[in-house]
């Protein structure tokens, strides 16, 4: 089964560029486009990882980390936060929220599969 | 100090450069007292002269002629923006670098300040301890080659949306990166949601604040200008 992992940004470039770093590997991507839009996505789809951006319209990064943390069947869900904000008040702010990793922005491509491998045993794409 | 410094390596996150440190110095002095900022300015020719420069940018009537004048009469502002001046190259010079493989160089900036036709400009206001403004203006063509590149897409191939997508996004880590920079020096400040228009011609009269400054880099004949403006 591949693994599955919930792209939540509304940056459509940043949701094409995290597209483009896992086309090798065997997962499935999901996309959502604001923290609403993200918590529907992992009811629907229970993602093995989420990343996660933090500025956004409709609800924040911030927001849906913070319910699904609160929530017993999504608060293990791994997040990988990503932000383009690398102050050292937010960075102990968005931490105390339980993240399992944080990327600022911006970011090379090889670093964000790094996180995710740490994460998930990603396997090729067969082909 | 010592839980946020190993937060910042748990996650791999590096540390704020250099001439954030500077800033720091000069924001902690900052409510204390303006004879210590105009004589450290005022001891400085090349910090003097450029502290000319930005406060007359406008063209302003009279012109500033001596520096501590402008730090008496305008506040720290001014002194402030030259003091960004470094975080803020950094975070462009930083982003284009990550995002695009591409290094830009800084040039001067009245080698590049014409820009005929169209141009793309991503505008980011800050709010707080520090206000003003960022603009960052490309070429039309050059900001559709940008957004090829992070995209690993033909410019052809990209449509105005997409183009204004990625150049805000690219606006985003800029200004997310310099603002991170101002935090950790103590001027906490919000950022307006980045704004992509286009404009035949940018008047930088129009700017909001008492100073302002212009940066210019270049990469691969494309020129890309940065504006910057402070209003305390």
């Amino acid at each position: 089964m591949p693994h599955k992992i919930l792209s939540v940004d509304d940056s459509k470039t940043i949701r094409m560029i995290i597209g483009r770093a896992f086309k090798a590997f065997d997962c499935e991507i999901i996309e959502a486009a604001d923290g609403q839009q993200g918590l529907d996505a992992v009811a629907n789809n229970k993602p093995d990882l989420i990343i996660l951006d933090i500025t956004m319209p409709v609800m924040t990064g911030i927001e849906m980390l913070t319910k699904l943390k609160a929530d017993p069947a999504t608060k293990d869900i791994p997040v990988i936060m990503l932000t383009a904000e690398s102050g050292k008040e937010n960075v102990a702010q968005i931490a105390a929220l339980g993240p399992r990793d944080y990327l600022t922005k911006p970011f090379k491509e090889d670093v964000l599969l790094q996180k995710a491998k740490a994460i998930l045993p990603l396997q090729p794409k067969p082909a | 100090m010592a839980e946020i410094d190993d937060l910042m390596k748990k996650f791999g996150l590096e540390a704020s450069p250099a001439s954030v440190a500077k800033l720091s110095q000069l924001v902690s002095q900052r409510d204390q007292d303006l004879d210590k900022i105009a004589a450290m300015v005022k001891a400085d020719k090349t910090l003097s002269t450029r502290l000319l420069k930005v406060a007359n940018a406008k063209g302003r009537d009279p012109a500033f002629t001596q520096a501590e004048d402008v730090i008496f009469r305008l506040g720290v502002g001014c002194v402030l923006l030259l003091a960004m001046e470094d975080p803020l190259a950094h975070a462009v010079k930083k982003t284009f670098q990550t995002m695009l493989s591409l290094k830009l160089e800084a040039v001067e900036p009245e080698k590049v300040t014409t820009f005929s036709g169209n141009q793309v400009i991503g505008c980011v206001n800050f709010s707080g301890k520090a206000n003003g403004g960022v603009y960052l203006r490309f070429k039309k063509e050059s900001a559709k080659t940008f957004a090829g590149t992070v995209l690993g897409m033909k410019p052809e191939e990209l449509d105005d949306d997409m183009v204004n997508d990625t150049i805000g996004e690219l606006v985003n880590m800029v200004t997310g990166n310099f603002k991170s920079n101002l935090c950790d020096a103590g001027l906490n400040c919000t950022l307006t949601p980045p704004k992509i228009y286009t404009s035949e011609v940018f008047d930088k009269e129009q700017t909001p604040g008492v100073g302002y400054d212009l940066l210019a880099f270049q990469a691969q004949q494309h020129p890309l200008l940065v504006d910057m403006c402070v209003t305390s």
